[in-house]
């Protein structure tokens, strides 16, 4: 993926510091023969925070990042972060579905001395451009993963409320992905609950409380880890049952079950950041 | 109505004033599709740490009870999980009248410390305006110097994350 296709990956603020997603999404694109070009220069794009005080003005700046992309001459935005990916594609919807918004926007994008240029575009996530690269899974893979059973969680808004990209209530994608490496995944009926996204900071009970029920279901079904596609996901399964006092399931990012598939040596996939150590990989 | 403990009043003048610029927005418009069929609240992940339930909400929005709702934990506790809109038989976005709730309850200071989220949302939009990009520990120590209470429980993980590198 380089700008030649016409893509550029917004990483979002939480991919950089989250456990060893950069690394694997690196390790594995140079074996995919992927070029991830970053957004030069990109802002945060507000998230639920943004929406939470300015209401629709809220599409600010996730208008600003597109805006961005559009002028470097992008045709589309990928991102592996869930909260970016559902902020931009619902700001995109917004703009296109009110005119006054959208020339409101980009009359403030360039009053606050931004780009003259759309602000929206496509967006992607990074499971679907990898997705679409499924084939070339199974011809390079190494080690036999057949006997360790993956669970694949979602989160919120990879599908919801975007019925254009996978079933709102039963995606599948992200079981194919892990399917097509090898591995077997665990079907379990809360691949969507919600892992309490921000709400983890002032009430930690609430959504530790959720944690353990999707934990454990994932476990009932017999997962030997979870595979998820978004930071924030990440952090809170992980987190919660640290203090929830349950068997301990990793939760490895699917670029970084996509690595120990091809073969990556673990060093490369920073697994070492894990607070829950795959030991039995 | 035992539930609406939380709420601060307004006079009955600032009420309707509120009211009506409330229905003339795109979220007041679209409360008026719903039609109280519940599925919104059998949804939500949260329903039960909520004092009013989405449906509810609602109900009591069309009802003129818009200040109640604007005073209550509710409308703070929602995490834009999309799961009720995904499913409501009339396509009530119900996480976007929240936003819009949320901004007037704080534009009318009818928002209480306890309800914490307030204090999370302005510490995330106030690291963007100032820096562009948000920083998650920051984030987390900004809200701590604020609900120090709920810090504890947090440290030992800011230790773990900081012994990995991640912070
Ligand atoms: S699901 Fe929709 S129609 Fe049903 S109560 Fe909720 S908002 Fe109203
Ligand atoms: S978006 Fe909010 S109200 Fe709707 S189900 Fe999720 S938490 Fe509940």
């Amino acid at each position: 993926m380089t700008m030649s296709d016409g893509f550029y990956f917004y990483p979002g603020c939480s991919y950089e510091t989250a456990a060893g997603y950069k690394e694997s999404v690196d390790a594995v694109c140079s074996r995919l023969d992927i070029r991830l070009e970053e957004l030069p220069d990109w802002n945060c794009c507000g998230s639920t925070a943004g929406f939470s005080l300015q209401g629709d003005y809220g599409v600010y700046h996730p208008a600003l990042v597109m805006a961005r992309a559009s002028q470097a001459g992008a045709k589309e935005l990928v991102t592996g972060c869930n909260g970016c990916f559902n902020t931009l594609r619902k700001t995109r919807k917004l703009l296109l579905q009110d005119q006054d918004l959208y020339a409101g926007t980009w009359r403030k994008i360039l009053q606050e001395g931004g780009p003259d240029s759309a602000p929206q575009l496509p967006v992607r996530h990074l499971l679907q451009v990898l997705s679409s690269r499924g084939q070339m899974h199974k011809s390079s893979l190494s080690p036999d993963m057949s006997g360790l059973r993956v669970a694949a969680y979602y989160g919120c808004l990879f599908s919801r409320p975007w019925t254009d990209v996978d079933d709102p209530e039963h995606p599948q994608m992200l079981d194919r992905f892990i399917e097509g490496l090898g591995f077997t995944p665990v079907n379990y009926s809360l691949k969507t609950a919600c892992c309490g996204a921000a709400h983890a900071l002032g009430f930690r009970q609430s959504t530790e409380a959720l944690v353990q029920r999707i934990i454990l279901a994932m476990q009932d079904k017999g997962a030997h880890l979870a595979a998820v596609i978004c930071p924030l996901c990440q952090l809170n399964l992980e987190s919660a049952q640290l203090s929830l006092g349950l068997p301990r399931l990793p939760v490895l990012f699917f670029t970084q079950v996509a690595g120990l598939a091809l073969g990556v040596p673990r060093k490369e996939l920073g697994l070492d950041k894990l607070l829950i150590a795959p030991e039995k990989i | 109505m035992r539930f609406l403990h939380s709420h601060k009043t307004l006079d009955p003048e600032h009420q309707e004033t509120l009211s009506r610029s409330f229905f003339q927005g795109r979220a007041g418009k679209e409360v008026q599709h719903c039609i109280q069929c519940g599925t919104c609240s059998g949804s939500c992940p949260l329903a039960h740490e909520m004092d009013l339930g989405p449906r509810r909400i609602l109900a009591l929005l069309r009802d003129g009870f818009l200040a109640e709702v604007l005073g209550s934990r509710s409308i703070w506790m929602c995490v834009s999980c999309n799961a009720c809109l995904t499913r409501c038989p009339q396509g009530v976005p119900v996480s976007d009248i929240m936003y819009a709730l949320r901004v007037m309850s704080l534009e009318h200071n009818l928002a209480r410390r306890e309800f914490k989220m307030p204090d999370v949302y302005r510490g995330f939009v106030r690291q963007v305006e100032k820096r562009g990009r948000v920083s998650e520990s920051r984030l987390a120590a900004g809200y701590g110097l604020l609900h120090p209470s709920d810090m504890p429980g947090r440290l030992s993980l800011a230790l773990r994350l900081l012994r990995r590198r991640r912070i």
